[in-house]
């Protein structure tokens, strides 16, 4: 049964981010977002090929093959990280260089945190192949998970406004990769006893960030220009009231 | 425990990306106005009075130490509320440009983003203010300077006020009176 439920998870994502790539070809948006589209195309191919290998391949190409698409989709989502700052930095003319450096200085700081877990954790089984490969990713979801921390918080500290699809896509992201390192997490501590339940739980993260992505990419009404062309002016004088009574508590 | 700390941080990412997009869906009125995010909240003679360490000095002087503490300790809940104050402000400012920025014509665009740039900065500085105004309500004997936020904002509400007057009157601002 829970076999059968992780079967049409990774069927629904592979429609889903099918439905994504098409969006992100009809809107043009390929052109703002090079790396999220490589990152869906890198993701359909993959399903091709892992579901092929799955089925009628050895289970050591299996592995060897999803080692590498693993190799090439954490490259990818470091990319669409340092995308976000930069769409999200680009309107200020100012600081845009400034999220470049922090990218670059945080990975680093990131970098070191996820070696320090990575030496005080004990991992449950240290000859089994995939305890081994769960500690490494784990590490991995700590540096994107770390920026994609940075990259919110900063946006609140400094007030910067968020665009869509970016503010969608970094919150999709941020489904995918806090689900994955509690599950990676949880799996490198208590190997491979609980794997199938942790795999359908990181299924169902992956799913619902892709279905974000999916609802984020469709177009949507400006609600900023419709609330303020359709509010009475006596309102505006009301909020400003309220405004003015806010800032002064 | 490593195990529960990693966790909890995956947590915290997830909620803190859940309240932004909360939030960002929530704040589309708060640009309804320009004239009275432009106007001056904070009494800048009495925040500088209140970070001034002239008059600190004068306190720790004059007081039991015991009293002075004290009372720094309320002065410095009283800045907390102004730097949150023009936090606040810096922040609507950020969003006023932005939601104006396609009908921006003339020497708008410019001082927009000068205005931009300044309450950019303000904010950045608010945030760091605050961190240490808090710990001098912990720890009322730290000496620490302040005198950069009144200057700061004085430049952020000028450039406010210039924005607000090459902008071409709307609808709002009509209606604000």
């Amino acid at each position: 049964m829970l076999r059968t439920v992780i079967y049409v998870l990774w069927l629904a994502a592979f429609v889903v981010e099918c439905v994504i790539a098409r969006q992100l070809l009809i809107r043009r948006l390929f052109k703002e977002y090079p790396l999220f589209l490589a990152y869906v195309i890198e993701h359909i191919v993959s399903f091709i090929c892992l579901f092929f290998c799955f089925h009628f391949g050895s289970r050591v190409a299996y592995r060897h093959l999803y080692m590498g698409w693993e190799a090439v989709d954490v490259v990818l989502k470091l990319g669409i990280i340092a995308e976000l700052f930069a769409h999200v930095f680009a309107s200020y003319k100012a600081i845009h260089h400034l999220g470049t450096t922090i990218v670059r200085i945080a990975s680093v700081i990131l970098v070191l945190c996820a070696t320090v877990v990575a030496l005080l954790s004990n991992i449950a089984d240290p000859n089994n192949f995939l305890s081994k490969f769960f500690a490494m990713e784990r590490s991995v979801e700590i540096v994107q998970g770390g920026l994609l921390f940075l990259l919110f918080a900063l946006c609140y500290v400094l007030a910067l406004e968020w665009k869509q699809p970016s503010l969608g896509i970094a919150f999709g992201l941020c489904i995918i990769t806090s689900v994955n390192l509690a599950m990676f997490t949880l799996r490198a501590e208590f190997g491979s006893s609980s794997n199938q339940i942790f795999s359908l739980v990181s299924n169902v993260g992956y799913d619902l960030g892709a279905v974000t992505w999916l609802l984020t990419l469709y177009p949507q009404r400006d609600k900023g220009h419709s609330v303020a062309g359709t509010m009475p002016e006596l309102d505006v004088s009301s909020w400003n009231r309220t405004l003015l009574e806010l800032l002064r508590k | 425990m490593m195990i529960l700390i990693v966790v909890l941080a995956a947590f915290a990412l997830l909620s803190l990306a859940f309240w932004t997009v909360l939030r960002n869906s929530s704040t589309v009125l708060a640009v309804a106005d320009s004239k009275s995010v432009t106007e001056p909240l904070v009494d800048i003679a009495a925040f500088r009075n209140l970070v001034d360490p002239a008059e600190e000095e004068f306190l720790r002087n004059n007081l039991t130490p015991q009293l002075f503490r004290t009372i720094q300790r309320e002065r410095m809940l009283a800045a907390v509320e102004y730097v949150q104050c023009a936090a606040g402000q810096a922040r609507m400012l950020v969003q006023l440009v932005e939601s104006t920025r396609d009908e921006q014509t003339g020497e708008l665009p410019h001082i927009s983003e000068e205005l931009v740039t300044a309450a950019i900065r303000l904010r950045a500085l608010s945030i760091l203010v605050l961190f240490a105004l808090y710990l001098r309500v912990a720890f009322p004997g730290v000496r620490i300077s302040f005198v950069q936020v009144p200057a700061m904002y004085e430049n952020v509400m000028g450039l406010g006020k210039l924005a607000n007057l090459k902008r071409p009157v709307s609808r709002a601002l009509t209606a604000a009176g």
